[in-house]
């Protein structure tokens, strides 16, 4: 078997008392998409700039390449690229005066350097703000722009850090587009992000931590089946074609079916919950409806989500975790 | 893009193309040659041309003087604040050429508003009447002057994004370095503080060549000990530049006769360089205890010089014994004089005592401002001492130092010359106390050290 291309091990890092990464451990193999998650504060930047060689860490290592992080700081650099959530560009300079910065900055001479710059300005769609001054762009492109910084030494490894964090829904759409073409290129890729939905798209593995601690470490078809496992009931959302009153009889109808209760009153009817997650219980529970004369416009069963798998797991990891003991 | 060839630093590129473009730099520009001009027309009409050339002068001063050495002290803070710092120390560029880089660029500003300001210089010598020769060495010596101050601005930017920040950091690095001379003038190292400036005009353009340019890239190690990664060696290369300009002072000491003299520029510019490294961290990151220059191999010989060149407080204690040693030894240091051994005492113990109480308290953050605040304290309460002597006409330099056994004679004799014999024994106490507390602290370190020298060694 291959070597992964980062290995995670035993990772710690504590702030004060503040443990802000907690015995991680996970590793990612050459050519995966990575997405990170995990609540505010669960660890995530911190991480990511351990893996970037930004921060050291408490205890533990981490290798990438084969290098070690805090042994080979230099070798490590060669082989990421880091995004950070906050870009970090200049004013007073244009697209390719950055881009050309960058160049030299990472040892590219003469010809060798402006062919690279003109090749990552071609990837990252960025021909046409060639001389636009970086204060002028919109921040989509200034999106693009640092992801081009990112991939001008050609690292086998991107570590983006909530990449996706303030974009418009066109600019995500062609980030997305990036990150699936540098996916086929083969680059290995590590992406934090809020928007599990996304990342469920682009990536192949999702990594859940919490509290500096993995909770999950899976694709999400694996993750979804196991929650559907641990879970055997399914929430049901009916619209209902009369007003108030229709809605009043629904609310007051539903508990009182076996293995039906009540998840949330919506505008239009509400959300249920269904014990089995059969198609038969569905069936039967539409029927009785229908005869009891519920005036319903809509049954539908709900997609699984990602974040309701996210909130399950937390919930479960929560619950399992036994309550500190009343200081006397 | 290919607007700069390719053997500039990336950072010169950089902070040129900005800078140029810059609102402060254009501005500065524009306010310095409509002032030039106003300069030149009024020395035509001006019959002593005294005042017309003490204004343009003023203003030359004023922009390469203050105008270029404050935009140096954002140039790092601002890659901080901006987010940029990181990504620049992801590539391939050093901390070292960074910092090095923002400098050149801004001297090189500097250099070109001073070229700008030429053609009028010439102007007052054909139509003013002026010694062109000593206008071009004065405009040159104010050049270097620039290279100082920005060296120094560039060189604490990185520490604190405020103004007022900043210059408590510089007025914390001017108190530690005047903390020296007034112990070497106590001492009698330096004998007269007149001399540097009495001595012949060879020797000072020598001291000048020697610690000029020792002292600006002082300045810019300083800043480069704010940005650089923890995996990065930048101490090694402070003390051996040290040491460097100790050995310089020593050759020349020895080839001038002017002992005392040369004792002084080495102490003075050895000693922030001291300062810094016994207050550095140690960082358990086996590459930094590798083989250190001139030494390319794990070597027995290598191993002794990182005792002393190791980044980190522990190596710093038998480096800065060693530089205190050689710089008493280049000057005509006497150990029969009481008042010399006394104020010898009060040195060590003034660096010593507050750094071994750092290690009992084990401050880990905070601790220069804590070494400044040490010596500010002491500095406090000899000055109520001494408000409450009958006599206080005599003023003594060592004032600055109270750190040991001057209190106590203070508060026995009762004045500030007079130096008992049992002040020296409880000063050289107090220093061999708090060198032994280091030590037994350092214990512990030098066996990690090993433990990293191996692992460093496996590594090669």
């Amino acid at each position: 078997m291959n070597q992964p291309l980062v290995e995670v091990c035993d990772l710690c890092r504590t702030f004060g008392n503040i443990e802000a990464v907690n015995h991680l451990s996970f590793t990612i193999q050459r050519g995966q998409v990575v997405g990170f998650i995990g609540a505010n504060g669960a660890g995530k930047t911190t991480t990511m700039r351990m893996m970037a060689t930004l921060e050291m860490p408490t205890s533990g290592s981490i290798r990438i390449g084969g290098y070690d992080v805090v042994n080979h700081p230099n070798k490590v650099r060669r082989l990421i690229g880091w995004m950070p959530d906050a870009y970090g560009t200049y004013d007073n300079m244009t697209v390719v005066e950055y881009l050309d910065f960058y160049a030299r900055a990472f040892g590219f001479k003469k010809a060798d350097r402006v062919q690279r710059v003109e090749e990552v300005m071609d990837f990252a769609n960025l021909r046409g703000l060639s001389d636009r001054a970086i204060n002028k762009l919109s921040k989509g492109m200034a999106q693009r722009l640092c992801l081009g910084r990112t991939l001008l030494h050609d690292p086998d490894l991107l570590i983006l850090d909530e990449p996706a964090a303030g974009l418009d829904p066109k600019a995500r759409i062609e980030f997305k587009h990036l990150v699936r073409l540098l996916a086929d290129e083969g680059k290995t890729l590590f992406i934090s992000s809020h928007i599990l939905s996304e990342l469920g798209e682009m990536c192949d593995t999702l990594l859940f931590i919490d509290a500096g601690r993995v909770v999950h470490h899976g694709s999400s078809d694996s993750l979804l089946r196991e929650r559907r496992e641990d879970a055997p009931f399914s929430i049901v959302e009916v619209r209902l074609a009369g007003g108030e009153e229709a809605r009043t009889a629904l609310l007051n109808w539903a508990p009182l079916q076996p293995g039906t209760s009540i998840v949330e009153a919506t505008r239009e009817g509400a959300r249920l919950r269904l014990e089995p997650d059969t198609p038969a219980a569905m069936a039967a529970l539409l029927r009785k409806m229908v005869q009891d004369g519920i005036a319903v416009a809509e049954f539908r069963r709900e997609d699984r989500k990602l974040e309701d798998a996210f909130v399950e797991i937390l919930g479960r990891k929560e619950a399992s975790t036994p309550p500190p003991l009343p200081s006397l | 893009m290919n607007d700069f060839a390719d053997w500039l630093s990336p950072i010169v590129v950089k902070e040129l193309r900005q800078g140029m473009r810059s609102r402060a730099f254009v501005s500065i520009f524009l306010l310095l040659q409509t002032f030039m001009i106003f300069c030149v027309l009024s020395a035509l009409g001006d019959e002593s041309r005294n005042g017309a050339s003490a204004f343009f002068w003023a203003v030359i001063g004023i922009t390469l003087l203050l105008g270029i050495p404050a935009r140096g002290t954002f140039s790092v803070a601002s890659e901080i604040k901006g987010n940029t710092m990181e990504l620049l120390l992801l590539t391939q560029l050093s901390a070292w050429r960074i910092i090095a880089g923002k400098w050149a660029a801004l001297f090189l500003q500097s250099l070109l508003l001073a070229c700008s300001v030429l053609p009028y210089v010439v102007l007052r010598y054909f139509y003013g009447g002026v010694d062109l020769a000593s206008e071009l060495m004065t405009l040159g010596s104010i050049l270097a002057i620039n290279a100082l101050l920005t060296a120094l601005a560039v060189g604490i930017s990185p520490y604190q994004r405020s103004a007022i920040g900043r210059i408590f950091i510089a007025l914390g690095s001017v108190a530690m370095i005047q903390i020296v001379p007034a112990v070497l003038v106590g001492a009698g190292i330096m004998g007269r503080s007149s001399t540097l400036f009495s001595s012949p005009g060879y020797l000072m353009l020598l001291a000048v060549a020697l610690i000029a340019p020792i002292l600006l890239l002082e300045f810019l190690e300083f800043g480069i000990a704010g940005v650089a990664p923890m995996g990065e060696n930048h101490s090694t290369r402070k003390r051996l530049l040290a040491l460097t300009g100790v050995a310089a002072a020593a050759a020349l000491a020895a080839f001038s006769g002017h002992r005392e003299f040369f004792a002084t520029l080495a102490a003075l510019q050895a000693a922030p360089i001291c300062l810094i490294a016994l207050m550095e961290k140690n960082h358990p990151i086996p590459s930094l205890y590798g083989p250190v220059w001139p030494f390319p191999r794990p070597s027995r010989i290598a191993r002794f010089a990182g005792k002393f060149l190791y980044p980190g407080w522990t190596s710093a204690i038998p480096f800065s014994l060693l530089i205190i040693v050689a710089v008493v030894a280049i000057s005509p240091f006497r150990f029969d004089t009481l008042q010399g051994n006394f104020y010898l005492c009060c040195l060590l113990g003034s660096v010593f005592l507050p750094l071994a109480l750092l290690r009992v308290i084990n401050l880990k953050k905070a601790v220069f401002p804590f070494f400044i605040a040490f010596q500010g304290f002491c500095f406090v309460l000899a000055a109520v001492l001494a408000g409450t002597l009958p006599d206080q006409t005599n003023f003594s330099p060592s004032m600055l130092l109270p750190t040991t056994g001057f209190l106590v004679s203070l508060w026995r004799s009762g004045d500030f010359r007079t130096v008992l014999p049992e002040s020296i024994v409880l000063g050289l106490l107090m220093v061999l106390i708090s060198l032994a507390t280091l030590l037994v602290f350092s214990v512990r370190e030098w066996r990690a050290i090993a433990e990293l020298e191996r692992k460093a060694g496996a590594m090669e």
